[in-house]
């Protein structure tokens, strides 16, 4: 009878990443294609949400983000092979979908500055966002503005400085990791962080002091951004 | 320790590097501490909300279409690997790269003789010859075949008109140059 991983490693859903992409590379060495498929099934289920949210926060459009994550799984199968087993498979994956995303995003600015385009995306994304929660109306309108706003404040933001704030402020990855992913320097990353997050206070209405209290835009106080300042 | 009062951009820094702790948090007054704090509260929001968009984007449903989908498209990259093609016709790798080296050499030759001959010409002609001969250098750009592009993809054709943006029209500025008056030849027409 011949032995598959599934036979000699009961539970693999159990096992880490790394276990598992060399598990796939053996079988596909092999040409044991349909196995090696189901087990790479395992590692989509694991980091498809997480990179979801990487490709969306960088593309601001869901369809495109939903074609990147799939460019980049199906690129990082087709290379499987050059996997080192030694380091992330997360990271290395995220390296792709952020490569894939910044070709992507690229190829855009081409079509922007060529094209005429039809549509705004961001409206329509924001509508179908009211309607997923179910929250009361006016909970749901301040949510949908809120969003909204922001969504165009990170659009507005520097690809790079976007690409830095979305890997570190949305997926949690310290200074030192999104060099590795991207190939920045490190104080570089640093510092392209900084100005994001400042530019987004500065497009959300958070004004900056010299010193003393830093004051927020009534508007936004007043939509439940923040709670109120203690004076 | 006394309150240094650091503005925003300094207690940005603190917050984004909590672990090299830029600013002493024990060194701040009350006040500057609850603007330390609504700083991060408000990186805390903006976190919040970028995953809870993505995540009101990517429900189960569409995750599982996408699944669905990546491991589609791997079996249908298998099949199509395993369709027999064509054999090539079996051309003696060794010869056919010598043959497409001498063929290179011979061209680039050819250009450069065609180049320098053009040169040493033009040299030899006078002036009164200048303007006629931009119009067949003119006529020839504008003539220039138009290459196909029904059968090129957007984004390759957008990628074609940039190089062309950015790239010097060396043959455009030749033909310029050549009916631009010189004070030369002004004052020897005089």
């Amino acid at each position: 009878m011949r032995q598959t991983v599934r036979d000699a490693v009961p539970g693999a859903a159990s096992h880490s990443d790394e276990f598992l992409a060399g598990a796939l590379k053996r079988l596909l060495a092999r040409g044991h294609a349909a196995e090696a498929r189901e087990r790479y099934g395992e590692l989509v289920r694991r980091h498809q949400g997480r990179a979801s949210r990487i490709a969306y926060g960088l593309l601001r459009d869901a369809a495109e983000a939903d074609e990147a994550v799939q460019d980049a799984f199906v690129k990082a199968y087709s290379h499987i092979a050059t996997f080192r087993e030694d380091l992330s498979f997360e990271a290395w994956l995220t390296r792709i979908l952020v490569n894939g995303c910044r070709d992507r995003l690229k190829s855009r600015t081409r079509r922007q500055r060529w094209l005429v385009t039809m549509t705004h995306p961001l409206e329509e994304q924001s509508a179908r966002v009211l309607r997923a929660t179910s929250k009361s109306p006016e909970e749901l309108l301040l949510q949908q503005e809120r969003h909204a706003r922001l969504a165009r404040a990170l659009t507005e933001l520097p690809e790079r400085q976007r690409t830095v704030f979305v890997l570190t402020h949305q997926d949690g990855r310290t200074a030192r990791e999104v060099s590795e992913l991207t190939g920045l320097n490190e104080s570089t990353v640093r510092g392209h962080l900084f100005r994001a997050v400042r530019q987004l206070r500065a497009m959300l209405g958070h004004e900056a002091q010299p010193s003393g209290r830093s004051t927020r835009a009534p508007m936004t106080a007043a939509r439940g951004f923040l709670p109120e300042p203690a004076d | 320790m006394r309150c240094v009062h650091p503005n925003d951009e300094g207690l940005i820094a603190s917050c984004l590097e909590a672990d090299r702790d830029v600013v002493s948090r024990a060194a701040l007054c009350p006040s500057c501490r609850d603007r330390l704090r609504e700083i991060e509260l408000w990186l805390e929001q903006v976190r919040d909300d970028l995953n809870a968009e993505a995540d009101a984007q990517f429900g189960p449903e569409r995750l599982a279409r996408q699944h669905a989908a990546i491991l589609g498209r791997l079996a249908a990259s298998e099949v199509s690997a395993r369709l027999l093609r064509f054999p090539a016709r079996a051309i003696p790798t060794a010869v056919w790269t010598a043959g497409r080296r001498w063929i290179a050499a011979a061209a680039a030759a050819g250009l450069l003789i065609g180049v320098v001959a053009e040169r040493v010409i033009d040299i030899g002609q006078p002036a009164s010859r200048g303007a006629p001969r931009v119009a067949p250098v003119l006529r020839a750009a504008r003539t220039a075949p138009v290459r196909d592009l029904r059968n090129r993809s957007e984004e390759a054709f957008l990628i074609e008109i940039e190089s062309a943006l950015d790239a010097p029209r060396i043959a455009e500025l030749r033909a310029i140059d050549a009916f631009t008056p010189r004070v030369r030849e002004a004052n020897t027409r005089r």
